[in-house]
């Protein structure tokens, strides 16, 4: 059975367990920035830090779970993280069913906190200056469509403003946000259960890019390699159930039309977004297990982006792919926020990399889009600006395409504009003149094979010594 | 009324950007807004230095 501490157990040379002493404000958040920029991307565990109501520090706090694709790859069983987009399509696509438990035998239902439900019981971190308190980041809203009865999971963010209160921002255009609306629509409230801290394989299965309305129970199962175990919400029942080896759920209601200001708030775009408005939620119900841990995502940095990015490419993958059959591989790089993607072709025909570049500038707030052949490393930012420098001309190559769905957190949108303005860049050789003869482009400058494999052994002896060579 | 600070108007080839700043009136502190907070039926917004609360909506028209 895989969960948060089974992954921390198998993984523990990856993680950094740090000293007692942390505040929740800040510290932990400043360390990832510090080891972002390091490219460096343990786990941090810290078991020390105080939570909200200034209580003994009980509950650790773990984050940066999921910083290092290399990592994340491997809790997926993938020995390769550049094998992500085909893998994650077809897991998603094929799916498992999940496995229901009874009340009783839930781990996350071991703890049962009503009357004395309390949020400020949690370590629950101020991550960034301006923003206004301590917020959930790592929350899974689950809600459902009171239509058809079907579920719907996603990360929002949430402020913490009282033991049993705060704020939950559903997207406007979120499958959640939906939900909510139709409740209101009836004068009910919401019906909501969070839950927080599971295995990367679930995160990142709960981040598959479904349609309205469709469950991610079985799309998580598909990640999982195995039945994701469910088990009824106490206050929702059935119609809300909750992953059984979570960490902390946190279930209550979103009251109708109750709005109140929420943010300014990190963004995955590395900018503050602004204050808005948001509903507010209110706490019926904390259940935990026993020595429970808390999972924060750090917001706007790579432990955020890479798995909402390693779905976007299982996304991109199945929608480009039934377009563009020469469709290798597509990497969504934590540079580029969730605006950029790469994609890898093999012999595309004349055309194909348009059409599969469209496909993809088609998707949400995918911004600029670049296609590459396979001998390009889509991986690597300098393989990436050796293909833009050497193969582009931009009048011939470069598509742009205005009023398509954007992001509104875009800082480079006009004020007021709903749609962004995308570019598809066909970095692409052309194709043979007729088939059997080369490409009429130059060969690369290359060495013999033998002379670079001699060279990598004369580089590998020189052992102690290379550690003072230059690196720029 | 709370001061707003946004960009100026231009021709459309030119850079804008697209930020709102809200100025505290207790504690001065700036911090972006979203438009949203300036409707009509918006809540109060509420400034992240000091938890003051206070309306960026327009006045109502005298009559």
């Amino acid at each position: 059975m895989l969960d948060l501490r089974r992954f921390l157990a198998d993984h523990a040379a990856a993680v950094w367990k740090l000293p007692d002493g942390l505040s929740n404000r800040h510290d932990l958040t400043a360390l990832q920035h510090e080891l972002d920029a390091r490219s460096e991307y343990p786990v941090l565990f810290a078991p020390g830090v105080a939570p909200l109501n200034g209580s003994r520090a009980a509950i650790p706090v773990v984050t940066n779970l999921t910083a290092s694709r290399e990592l994340t790859a491997r809790a997926l069983g993938l020995k390769d993280h550049r094998g992500t987009a085909a893998w994650f399509a077809a897991r998603t696509a094929v799916g498992i069913d999940p496995l229901v438990l009874p009340r009783g035998e839930a781990p996350v239902q071991e703890i049962v906190r009503e009357r004395d439900a309390d949020l400020t019981s949690l370590p629950v971190l101020t991550q960034h200056e301006l923003e206004p308190g301590p917020y959930l980041t790592a929350a899974h809203a689950t809600t459902y469509d009171p239509d058809t009865g079907v579920d719907n999971t996603a990360i929002q963010r949430c402020w913490v403003q009282g033991p049993r209160r705060m704020t939950f921002f559903p997207y406007p255009t979120s499958h959640n946000a939906r939900n909510m609306r139709k409740f209101w629509a009836r004068g009910e409230p919401c019906p909501v259960a969070f839950w927080i801290g599971h295995h990367p394989a679930v995160l990142l299965g709960s981040q598959a890019k479904l349609r309205y309305p469709e469950s991610h129970w079985r799309a998580a199962g598909g990640v999982l390699g195995e039945p994701l175990r469910l088990v009824p919400s106490l206050t929702h029942g059935e119609r809300i159930m909750v992953p059984a080896d979570a960490e902390i759920v946190i279930e209550g209601f979103v009251p109708a039309n109750e709005l109140t200001a929420d943010g300014p708030f990190g963004e995955y775009t590395g900018y503050l977004g602004p204050q808005t408005q948001a509903p507010v939620f209110d706490v019926s119900c904390i259940s935990l297990r026993r020595e429970a841990i808390y999972h924060d995502y750090g917001s706007g940095l790579t432990d955020m982006l890479v798995p909402d990015n390693m779905a976007m490419e299982g996304k991109l993958y199945e929608l480009i792919k039934s377009v563009a059959p020469s469709l290798l591989n597509v990497h969504v790089p934590a540079s580029g926020r969730r605006f950029h993607a790469y994609l890898q072709l093999r012999d595309p025909a004349r055309g194909e990399a348009r059409d599969a570049l469209t496909a993809a500038l088609a998707y949400r707030r995918v911004k600029t889009v670049i296609a590459v052949d396979e001998d390009v490393d889509i991986f690597s930012a300098d393989s990436m600006l050796w293909a833009l420098a050497t193969r582009v001309q931009w009048s011939r190559d470069g598509i742009v395409i205005d009023g398509l769905s954007g992001s509104n957190l875009d800082p480079s949108l006009p004020e007021g504009a709903n749609t962004a303005s995308k570019l598809g860049v066909d970095a692409t050789l052309p194709p043979p003149p007729r088939p059997g003869v080369p490409r009429a482009v130059p060969p690369y400058a290359t060495v013999p094979q033998a002379n670079r494999e001699r060279a990598r052994a004369l580089v590998a002896a020189a052992g102690a010594g290379a550690v003072h060579w230059p690196r720029i | 009324m709370p001061t707003l600070l946004r960009d100026t108007v231009g021709a459309s080839w030119e850079k804008r950007g697209n930020a709102i700043w809200s100025q505290c009136p207790a504690c001065r502190t700036w911090f972006p807004v979203s438009v949203v907070l300036t409707r009509p039926e918006a809540p109060d917004a509420c400034c992240p230095a000091c938890q003051q609360r206070f309306s960026l909506r327009p006045a109502p028209n005298a009559l």
